[in-house]
């Protein structure tokens, strides 16, 4: 299926994720809410403009602008557990958006099922954060690269098995 | 969502690279405000790629298919069924099919999906005769956020695809001359009611009790029936002509394809009847396939009909007529398969007369592939066209002096070829 031709209120519907906790942090902890509110508008527009009109690159190009809102947002906003959480969600929404947007009929099964890795990951980095307040920021990376360097054990034992030797045929005389 | 992965492999996709080039921006933006916030924004980004790598297959991923072309004519249905083989699953496959150039898409593919299997309907139309073969549809497991693509193997074959006049199948009543002996042929004294014994053949259904040759089939156990020279047919050779024409490259190679498929039409006419058929391709030098008859001759033409394009290098009309001498006897009825285009193409009839092949030229009109006047049309292209059609018709004229010419305007009906060779050849009355 082509990306042209999605229809604007789906694509719309798609960002919801992403753009909800973005306003959130807009609105609540943005010092310019307005100037927030707008940039999280503009970043949606570009994303289904760029979806509707570039017919073979828009898939992939389309989330820059709401990982851009993303981008600036995380760094703007004051420390602190909710805005953590909130930009972790608008990440999660953002990958969704790759999805949501693509497929003709939404299975929320297939779609949670693949998100179980990165929310999981995202939950153990913010309840490090939250457990252990005192030192937040080296708690919270050694958190991000436990977190990591487990996922990359699991799937170097998942994928990397090294396929059992086949036994030599003798020759036949 | 579409993704591509060659069979076997495994690629991420661009949306993947796109997702893990964001989170290691965040990252070092974490790293450069001194703050922890981007932190928790760029770990879902770079853990869900190894999430979707870790959910996909682990061995080599493949699937059972299925499929068959329905229909006749110029309709083309595609139906068929894909079941994964376990562990995958057919919610996360998804499946790209590879149209032929030639044919148009009637309606969108419609697939449907139960847990354990894909089916899947393509309507498709040939707007002309044609030989194509329809690659098969690349199945790709993807994960539902599309960042990780395995290629599923298929082990079916792709389709080919036969789609001549309906009428070639009638041209088995045609009686041709008989040219020479088959090989190990001995002409057999004990001439029976018709004509010589050729040989023992296994019984069809009309066969009647007369014809069946009881002694072979009790020393075999299976019904054989007696073979006579006067039900077989002689032999024909059908030949191409490769070469490009005044017409341009687009209605050159159309013309080429209908000459294909009318080609392997007519062969598998007088094939089914036991008729011995050549063929030759001539482009730049003639490619032949001897006379020959059953079914593996019938594949060893449609193998020759599939590879054959136009030359890029045309060879002179008497290369053809001489080199025919190589791998056909003399007197052997041919068919020229020539659009007319050019006067050259003239020539080729004339070499073949000559050289003593009595040829018959099946001659596909290029006049359909010009635009039809609409209502709206300029004086100066109707004028244009009817200009058109007057050369064609004194093309055509001309070529008549040399030898016989069936002008093959509807490309779908081969009646007026059929007609001319059920008609008994008449006494000239010139006296040559």
């Amino acid at each position: 299926m082509r990306p042209v031709g999605v229809p604007v209120p789906r694509l719309l519907a798609a960002e919801l994720p992403a753009l909800v906790p973005l306003a959130l942090l807009a609105v609540l902890w943005a010092s310019d809410p307005i100037a927030a509110l707008g940039l999280v508008a503009g970043a949606a527009a570009a994303a289904i403009v760029i979806r509707r009109l570039v017919p073979d690159g828009g898939r992939e190009f389309s989330a820059i602008p709401l990982l851009g809102a993303v981008a600036y947002l995380s760094i703007t906003v004051p420390i602190g557990p909710a805005t953590d959480g909130l930009v972790g969600i608008s990440a999660l929404g953002v990958l969704a958006w790759f999805a949501l947007a693509d497929a003709q009929e939404v299975r929320p099964g297939p779609l949670l099922g693949a998100m179980v890795l990165p929310a999981l990951g995202l939950g153990i980095a913010l309840s490090v954060s939250i457990l252990f307040p005192v030192a937040r920021q080296s708690v919270g990376i050694a958190a991000v690269l436990l977190v990591g360097a487990l996922a990359l054990l699991a799937w170097s034992l998942l994928q990397g098995a090294p396929e059992p030797a086949s036994e030599a045929v003798p020759p036949s005389l | 969502m579409s993704a591509t992965a060659a069979s076997g492999t495994r690629t991420l996709q661009p949306v993947a690279l796109v997702v893990l080039l964001g989170g290691g921006i965040l990252l070092a933006l974490a790293v450069l405000s001194g703050s922890p916030v981007p932190v928790f924004a760029a770990l879902p980004l770079l853990l869900a790629p190894v999430a979707a790598l870790a959910a996909g297959p682990k061995a080599d991923a493949a699937a059972d298919l299925s499929w068959a072309i329905e229909g006749g004519g110029a309709a083309i249905d595609v139906r068929g069924t894909l079941r994964p083989r376990a562990p995958l699953d057919a919610e996360n496959l998804s499946i790209r099919f590879y149209r032929p150039p030639a044919l148009e898409e009637l309606r969108p593919p419609k697939i449907v999906r139960a847990p354990d299997a894909i089916e899947f309907e393509l309507a498709w139309r040939a707007p002309f005769p044609l030989l194509a073969t329809i690659p098969r549809p690349e199945v790709v497991w993807q994960d539902p956020l599309g960042l990780v693509a395995f290629g599923v193997t298929l082990d079916s074959p792709a389709l080919r695809l036969e789609r001549f006049p309906p009428e070639a199948r009638r041209l088995g009543s045609v009686r041709l001359p008989h040219t020479t002996l088959q090989p190990g042929e001995i002409r057999s004294r004990n001439v029976g009611p018709s004509g010589d014994f050729f040989s023992v053949r296994a019984a069809g259904p009309t066969d009647t009790p007369r014809q069946i040759n009881w002694r072979a089939t009790a020393r075999t156990g299976r019904l054989l029936a007696n073979d006579y020279y006067l039900e077989r047919t002689g032999d024909i050779v059908l030949l191409l002509d490769l070469r490009p024409s005044s017409l341009g490259v687009v209605r050159d190679s159309t013309l080429l394809a209908i000459a294909r498929a009318g080609a392997l039409g007519i062969a598998s006419g007088f094939l089914s009847e036991k008729a011995r058929v050549g063929l030759g391709l001539f482009d730049e030098f003639l490619t032949a396939v001897p006379l020959g008859s059953g079914r593996i001759q019938r594949y060893r033409i449609a193998q020759a009909l599939q590879k054959a394009t136009l030359a890029e290098t045309p060879g002179p009309s008497e290369r053809l007529a001489v080199s025919m001498r190589r791998y056909f006897p003399y007197g052997v009825t041919t068919v020229l398969l020539s659009p007319l285009a050019d006067d050259e193409a003239l020539l080729v009839v004339t070499h073949l007369q000559r050289r003593g092949y009595p040829t018959v030229v099946l001659s596909a009109s290029p006049m359909p592939l010009f635009a039809s006047p609409s209502p709206n049309a300029s004086p100066e292209a109707e004028a244009a066209l009817r200009l058109m059609r007057l050369v064609r018709r004194r093309r055509i004229g001309e070529a008549w002096r040399v030898g016989p010419v069936v002008d093959w305007e509807d490309y779908w009906s081969l009646a007026p070829f059929v007609r001319f060779l059920s008609t008994p050849a008449r006494p000239s009355r010139g006296g040559a």
